[in-house]
């Protein structure tokens, strides 16, 4: 890849792995030097990466990175706890999509960051499985039990029916 | 019979699930967390065969199930505009950006400092020195070159001078309407002579005497080169002003200090350097002396006030 090459990538797909991560997690600090260490890393290894197959790649290393974070935190602090009923608060009058966001945050890390790379970047089972290392058989029973979960927040927070 | 005993194995005889047949269950017998699942997969495009033709034919008896298997393809995420903060910080310049803001760059700025030391150092205030000293206010003289009276540009303004009477039909015709005095002029050696331009204090000399046309005195006296080198700068100085309230849009006047101050900043950024240029001022503010202070070299000048 050359620099050029590089810099594209950084312009083309820098905000998707950085809304990928962001919404994964939610702390914008920690998903800027996730995304931040993920560019680096393409730097240094910029000569033996193609361009083809380097958004992939992005988002492989980028959640590789986000696991390591993740567990590094709970070791640090604990597993957080949530209270369910502050998560199904009655939403009034939001956008379907805020509504869905909110929702999302309510899922396990691992539903929430495959529905978000089947929804945001549009990946098929088969290449989200090669990001994150699961099976093909598990990202699709992820996906589906998290899909399950957000028509169940909608329907307990009176948005649906 | 040998192997029978040799290698020994049960065979399974006809037994059956008594409650076998209570076990079966139809599409339409599903929980609806089940059917919520299989309509998940359903509307992510995920189910084919006879998994497909169980769920169309639910869906087809119960208009309701229909309805909630639908609203699945509804659950999309739509991605709200984020950005990545550090995004232009991990833009790479290409090598020629790079060489230029490496060499070339400090280079230009080091010759631009280099200028403003010469222009506010000794060499300037040198140059400043020879200039008044031989810029006096009188005139330019024009000195003559001393020609021995045996050099052939003499014996040959010597052969010229019967001239005047030489009858006409010769070579060297003077044309009848041609003035008396400039023929009694004439008469005087005029010729061409090497000169030197000087800066002395003598008058203007001629060559040849005022009275013959086309040839007067040159007088020069106006031309001052310490006003000349002194427009000069101030013409680099407007200029660069010029240039610098275009650039921050603030009217203020630049001066050598400040221009070398600049540079020197300049390069302390890009190089790491640690130089320092200070303006030692009286108690009045008027600067006096300027201090340069390196790892390797410093110096104090007390500034030249004549210089822009």
């Amino acid at each position: 890849m050359t620099v050029k090459e590089y810099n594209n990538a950084v312009r083309e797909f820098g905000d998707h792995v950085y809304r990928f991560i962001f919404r994964s997690i939610k702390d914008s600090h920690r998903a800027d030097d996730i995304v931040q260490d993920t560019y680096e890393k393409l730097w240094l290894c910029v000569t033996e990466i193609e361009y083809g197959p380097v958004k992939s790649w992005l988002f492989s290393t980028a959640y590789n990175r986000m696991i390591d974070v993740i567990r590094k935190d709970s070791r640090l602090v604990g597993v957080e706890y949530y209270d369910d009923s502050s998560l199904y608060a009655e939403e009034n009058g939001s956008d379907l999509n805020e509504v869905l966001h909110r929702a999302l945050e309510t899922l396990p890390a691992a539903q929430r960051s495959v529905i978000l790379l089947r929804d945001y970047e549009g990946y098929s089972y088969k290449e989200i499985s090669d990001i994150t290392g699961l099976s093909e058989a598990q990202v699709k029973t992820y996906i589906f039990r998290g899909r399950v979960a957000l028509r169940n927040y909608l329907v307990k927070t009176s948005v649906w029916q | 019979m040998t192997e029978d005993m040799d290698y020994p194995h049960l065979t399974p005889r006809g037994d059956r699930l008594p409650s076998g047949n209570k076990l079966f269950r139809r599409a339409g017998e599903l929980s609806d967390d089940q059917f919520d699942l299989l309509a998940a997969a359903w509307a992510g495009d995920a189910l084919d065969g006879d998994a497909l033709a169980e769920l169309e034919e639910v869906m087809s008896a119960n208009p309701g199930k229909r309805d909630r298997a639908e609203s699945f393809h509804r659950l999309h995420l739509t991605p709200v505009n984020e950005t990545w903060p550090s995004g232009r910080s991990f833009l790479r310049p290409s090598p020629i950006r790079v060489a230029f803001r490496r060499t070339i760059l400090p280079a230009l700025m080091a010759a631009a400092a280099m200028m403003a030391l010469i222009i506010l150092g000794p060499a300037g205030a040198r140059l400043k020195t020879t200039i008044s000293t031989k810029s006096t206010p009188g005139p330019v003289a024009m000195t003559t070159a001393e020609i021995p009276a045996s050099h052939p540009i003499i014996a040959e303004q010597k052969r010229y001078e019967p001239r005047a009477g030489t009858p006409a039909g010769s070579e060297d015709r003077v044309p009848a309407d041609f003035p008396d005095e400039i023929l009694s002029a004439a008469v005087e050696p005029v010729r061409a002579m090497p000169l030197a331009l000087g800066y002395g204090q003598a008058g203007p000399s001629t060559v040849a005497t005022p009275a013959v046309v086309g040839i007067s005195t040159l007088s020069i006296k106006e031309i001052s080169p310490s006003l000349v080198m002194q427009e000069e700068k101030n013409w680099m100085l407007r200029s660069i002003s010029f240039l610098a309230s275009a650039v921050t849009g603030k009217d203020k006047e630049i001066d050598g200090y400040m221009i070398a101050n600049g540079c020197i900043t300049g390069i302390n950024s890009i190089l790491g350097w640690e130089m320092d240029l200070e303006q030692v001022s009286n108690k009045s503010g008027e600067p006096i002396a300027v201090s340069f202070s390196s790892s390797l070299l410093s110096f104090t000048k007390p500034v030249n006030k004549t210089t822009p």
